[in-house]
Order: C-alpha cells, then sequence, then structure tokens
C-alpha cells in the first residue's frame, strides 16, 4: 500500500515538474532572442593623404615559419596586426602572433597564443590555429575570433574567442563559440564582424566540412552564439563571406568561390531582412582565384573592396568600389603585385580596414615563397585619384 | 576559466563509451561483472597511454566526441551499467523507445546542420515554437508510457537549457549529441538485424516441423 502511494506521489510529481518545465520551455523560447537590425556605420572620408602607397613587410625577413591569415585592427597607440604561424600549414603547436605599427616601423612580433595554451586553458586538445579576426567591442576591448582545429584538417575547426580589455597588451582565456550540433566541428571565421543592435554582433563565419557554405552567427554581447543563419540560401556556396550593412534590414556579402566551382568569378548574396534569409549566391563581373574578400562601407553610395583580380592565381590584389547592391563594381587600383622574380610567389588573404578618417590599411600573407606578412597604406586621395583615372579609361 | 565540472563532462563521453567497449570485451568472453569492471578501466588507462598524433588517444577520443547531452549521458550512464551487469537492455520498451527517438532526432538535425540539406534545422534551437512543442509532445507521450527515465533526462535537460548552464545556447544541445544519435542507430540497426535472423531461423525450422 504504502509502495503503491509513493509511486502515484511519485508519478504526480513528475508529472506536474515536466508541466511546470514545458510551460517555462514555451515561454522561454518564445522571447528568447529579440529580432535585430544591424548598425549601419557610414562614414564620410575626407579627401586627404598622399598619392602614394607605402608599404612595409610585417614579419621579419627570412621567416622560418609559414605565416597566414592576417588581420589588423586600430588602437590608440597605432596598427595592431594579427595572423598565425607553424611549421607549415595547420601544423600542430600553431601561434597567434601580433605587431604593432607606430606609424612609421612594425615592432617585432609577439605571440598572442598558442595551440598548447589555447588547449590547456580551454581544456580540450587543440591541433593548430588560424584566421585570428580582430574585432572592437568598446574603446579599450577588443575581441580576437580565431579558428581552432581539434583533430587533422580545418574540416575539424570550431571558432574560439579571446578578450583584451587593454587594446591587445594582454589577453584573457579562450572562449568557444558553439555553432554547430555536430561535435562543435567545422566552423571558420575569416572576416570582419558587423554590429547589430542591442549590443550585438554578427560574426561572418563558413562551414567546411562536406558542403563549404557561409554562415552568420549572432552573438550576445557575452560572446555565446544566439542564433545561426545560413547565407546563400542552400547547396554548395562558397564560403568566407565578408558582410557590408547597407541599411538597418540590408546588406550584401562578398563570397570567395569554391575552388571546384566552374565559375570563377566573386560571389554576392544579398538580405533584406536583417540576416535572417540570404538570396542565392549570383557571380560578380570580378574574377576571383578563390581567395577571401574584404570589404566594407566606404561612403553614403559606395563599399571598397580589397580582393585577388585574377580568375586563376593570387598574383595580385586590387581595390574596387561597387555600389551598394553590388550590382555595378569598379576597379580602382593595385595595391600589391606578387613578385615575378620569385618562384610561387603570391599576395594572399587580404584583409582591409579604415584605420582613421580618409586612410586604408590591407595586410596580406605571402604564404608560399616568401612567408611574409605584409601591409601597404593608401589614403582616400589615392582612391579618389585613381578612381576618376578608371572612370575617365572607362 | 574552465571549471572541473566543465572538465569532467567534457571527458565523460569519452570515459564512459572506452568503459563500455572494455566491459564489452570482458563480457564477450564470459568475465565476472568486477572482472568486467576492471576491464572498463583498463580500457581507460589504455587509451590514456596510447599516443595518436602527438596526444594520448584519450584525449584524442575527448576531443573529437566532446561532452554529452542529458539524455545523451543518461543512456551512456545506463549502457556502461547494463554492460557490467549482462543485463540486455534491447528488449526493454523505454530503452527501445528512448533509442528510436534519438535515431530519428538526429536524422532530423544533423543531415541539415551539416549542409548535406538546403534547410538548417539547428536552428529551431535557437527560438521559436516547433522544437519545444515537439519536445512537450515527447513528454506527455513518455509520462503516459511511463517512461521515467527518458522523462527525467528531459527534464533535467530543459531545466540546463533553462538555466544556460551549457555552454551553447541550442536547445537541440542539450537534449541530442551525435554519441546518442550513433548508439540509436547501433541499437536498431542490432534490433533489426536480430529480428531478420530469428525470422529467417524460424522459416528454416517450419519444413522440419510439417515433415515430422
Amino acid at each position: 500500500m504504502t509502495k503503491i502511494a509513493a509511486n502515484t506521489w511519485g508519478t504526480w510529481a513528475i508529472t506536474c515538474c515536466s508541466a511546470v518545465l514545458a510551460v517555462l520551455l514555451i515561454h522561454a523560447m518564445g522571447h528568447r532572442v529579440e529580432p535585430w537590425t544591424f548598425v549601419v556605420d557610414v562614414p564620410k572620408p575626407p579627401v586627404r593623404g598622399d598619392l602614394q602607397l607605402t608599404r612595409e613587410a610585417i614579419t621579419a625577413p627570412n621567416e622560418p615559419d609559414f605565416v597566414h591569415g592576417p588581420s589588423i585592427i586600430q588602437t590608440p597607440a597605432g596598427l595592431l596586426a594579427f595572423w598565425y604561424r607553424a611549421v607549415y600549414e595547420g601544423a600542430n603547436n600553431a601561434e597567434l602572433v601580433s605587431a604593432r605599427f607606430d606609424g612609421s616601423k612594425w615592432s617585432s612580433s609577439k605571440v598572442v597564443t598558442n595551440s598548447g595554451t589555447v588547449s590547456r586553458e580551454a581544456g580540450i586538445t587543440i591541433k593548430s590555429l588560424a584566421n585570428p579576426v580582430p574585432f572592437r567591442r568598446s574603446p579599450n576591448e577588443i575581441w580576437l575570433f580565431f579558428s581552432a582545429s581539434r583533430l587533422s584538417g580545418w574540416a575539424t575547426c570550431e571558432i574560439m574567442m579571446m578578450r583584451s580589455f587593454d587594446n591587445g597588451e594582454t589577453w584573457g582565456p579562450p572562449k568557444r563559440l558553439y555553432a554547430s550540433p555536430f561535435l562543435n566541428i567545422s566552423h571558420l571565421t575569416k572576416t570582419l564582424p558587423v554590429r547589430l543592435s542591442g549590443n550585438r554582433i554578427a560574426l561572418p563565419a563558413y562551414h567546411e566540412m562536406g558542403a563549404k557554405y557561409p554562415v552568420m552567427l549572432v552573438l550576445d554581447e557575452n560572446g555565446r552564439v544566439i542564433d545561426k543563419r545560413r547565407m546563400g540560401n542552400g547547396g554548395e556556396v562558397g564560403f568566407q563571406p565578408a558582410i557590408v550593412p547597407t541599411g538597418p534590414t540590408t546588406a550584401i556579402a562578398f563570397v570567395r568561390r569554391l575552388k571546384s566551382s566552374p565559375l570563377r568569378n566573386i560571389l554576392i548574396t544579398r538580405t533584406t531582412d536583417a540576416g535572417l534569409t540570404w538570396t542565392p549566391a549570383e557571380p560578380t563581373v570580378l574574377p576571383n582565384p578563390s581567395g577571401p574578400i574584404s570589404a566594407f562601407r566606404y561612403d553614403e553610395t559606395r563599399i571598397l573592396l580589397a580582393f585577388n583580380d585574377d580568375p586563376l592565381t593570387e598574383r595580385n590584389i586590387e581595390v574596387a568600389f561597387s555600389n551598394l547592391d553590388g550590382t555595378n563594381l569598379r576597379r580602382i587600383g593595385t595595391v600589391a603585385q606578387k613578385d615575378d622574380h620569385v618562384p610561387s610567389d603570391s599576395v594572399a588573404y587580404p584583409f582591409m580596414i579604415e584605420s582613421e578618417p580618409g586612410q586604408y590599411d590591407v595586410v596580406f600573407s605571402r604564404p608560399n615563397s616568401k612567408r611574409a606578412i605584409d601591409h601597404v597604406r593608401f589614403s582616400s586621395a589615392w582612391v579618389t585619384h585613381n578612381s576618376e583615372i578608371s572612370a575617365a579609361q572607362k | 576559466m574552465m571549471t572541473i565540472a566543465d572538465y569532467l563532462l567534457d571527458r565523460s563521453s569519452a570515459v564512459l563509451l572506452l568503459f563500455m567497449a572494455g566491459a564489452a570485451l570482458a563480457a564477450l568472453i564470459r568475465l565476472s561483472p568486477a572482472k568486467r569492471v576492471c576491464a572498463g578501466l583498463a580500457a581507460i588507462a589504455l587509451a590514456a597511454v596510447i599516443p595518436i598524433s602527438t596526444r594520448s588517444g584519450f584525449e584524442w577520443i575527448a576531443s573529437a566526441i566532446g561532452r554529452p547531452s542529458v539524455p545523451g549521458l543518461v543512456l551512456l550512464a545506463t549502457f556502461a551499467v547494463a554492460t557490467v551487469i549482462g543485463r540486455n537492455l534491447n528488449d526493454n520498451r523505454e530503452c527501445r523507445f528512448a533509442t528510436a527517438l534519438l535515431a530519428i532526432t538526429g536524422f532530423i538535425l544533423y543531415p541539415g546542420a551539416t549542409g548535406y540539406l538546403d534547410y538548417d534545422t539547428y536552428a529551431l534551437g535557437y527560438s521559436g515554437y516547433v522544437l519545444p512543442a515537439a519536445l512537450v509532445a515527447i513528454l506527455v507521450h513518455a509520462l503516459y508510457r511511463r517512461y521515467f527515465f527518458i522523462v527525467a533526462a528531459l527534464d533535467v535537460a530543459i531545466i540546463a537549457f533553462l538555466l544556460s548552464a551549457g555552454r551553447s545556447n541550442n536547445l537541440w544541445d542539450y537534449v541530442i549529441d551525435p554519441v546518442a544519435w550513433l548508439l540509436g542507430i547501433g541499437t536498431w540497426i542490432f534490433l533489426l538485424l536480430r529480428a531478420v535472423v530469428r525470422r529467417s531461423k524460424a522459416s528454416l525450422s517450419m519444413p522440419a516441423q510439417t515433415s515430422s
């Protein structure tokens, strides 16, 4: 009798508990993610600066290791560049390194973290690191996103994030971003995040294993993934999207083509609902050797992008203008060219920012032969001058 | 920084899988439950000392499979105990329902989330009513059938999600994981194969009975 009573009470208890949890769950999921809009930064670049480009090597001459995936951010003390370094691409014990630019010369490199430290601090074994992407969160706070491979190959990567509260002098422990239910693998990052309303950000990412496609991750103010949107409307699309907001609910994204794709152009996908859905990727008129594109809003009507202007090889880095819907693209000028005297040289992975009003910085790698990270600075005067020449030629 | 709970949870799937493998091998050669426990622990120790690439096999497996969901952890622990005591869970209705549910749910979630379908069902776990409604339906059915292990596992998963106790903000990650999915598939492949073998044995024995 007592056993029957206990069973009945137990059944009622678990039924009531389940009912309450069901109600709480439905309520919570209904109000979990507030709709977001893009924060649109429209700079008005003054025409300023030299008509000449300035070029420096960031890495020391005769760098012994493979260096790749550079990126930069402006700090009060000047530019801060990041890249990854390993014996070879994807090797064990990779390092994320940084260097500072005071306006005239680059400092020697400093290790931000390495595979061993990330493994220890994240509590899982990490093989290699790649593609650091800095993001300015507040005047002193920088978030550094990067890809960390758990097993072998980039398809086993997950995205991690480190924070600095002193503009990159010191870094906190890495935090894992959860983007996939399948062992949380095969998501990487490469391009600049975009601000969203409610202090959230959109992190452009991509899926690597099996089907490659671009992804927009929505992160809350603590850097937790609170939504994930597939870009390009299904299928094998391309990867490494560069998202540029054009309005509160509109944006375009330039997408790196797949190596196997018969189309040898930069792809473009658009959204009109703040990134909830994206149009199928379409080819643009600009070629792409399957290299990443770097892009941001230049002024009220134009987007500035840096890309490899060749359908097959990363032989140069060109800067171009796009209108806000990506239907009119026009080359402005070449900012980097491979050294024809050096066999298998290439200029790869451009990453461009507007470091100050009317001042633009591009970093890129020479991964194959020179093992170097280089920097080019140009001004809005150079852009205007070359743009006029380009328009006249057209 | 990583907490001890995070550290242990990240390795719990690897520990239980290796333990189960060792204990199952010991069960195959009909060792006692105590020896099966020893074999399970030996399997974990062996994985910890055998290197894969530049790290131990145990760390490699733990890094590969990550942490389990709540139902996944319950299922792994239940299978591990069943292996030790030699109980066949495949004839248990609650276990069959749980493994079928995990297998079907995995087929709904993983192909889309890994790019093999054009729609990513993982997005349903961030917000909206579809996934919670499906979970409530499963809870109601499990309560009706008095499958209290399933109800308890789902209740704990929902509590963990509501408290944001895990690293993920997605409801899917609290109710299923790839290891649990594969265990569900494996269980049902075994059940189907066993049914086929039994049927063929029965059909072979039928003519003999009629002739006698």
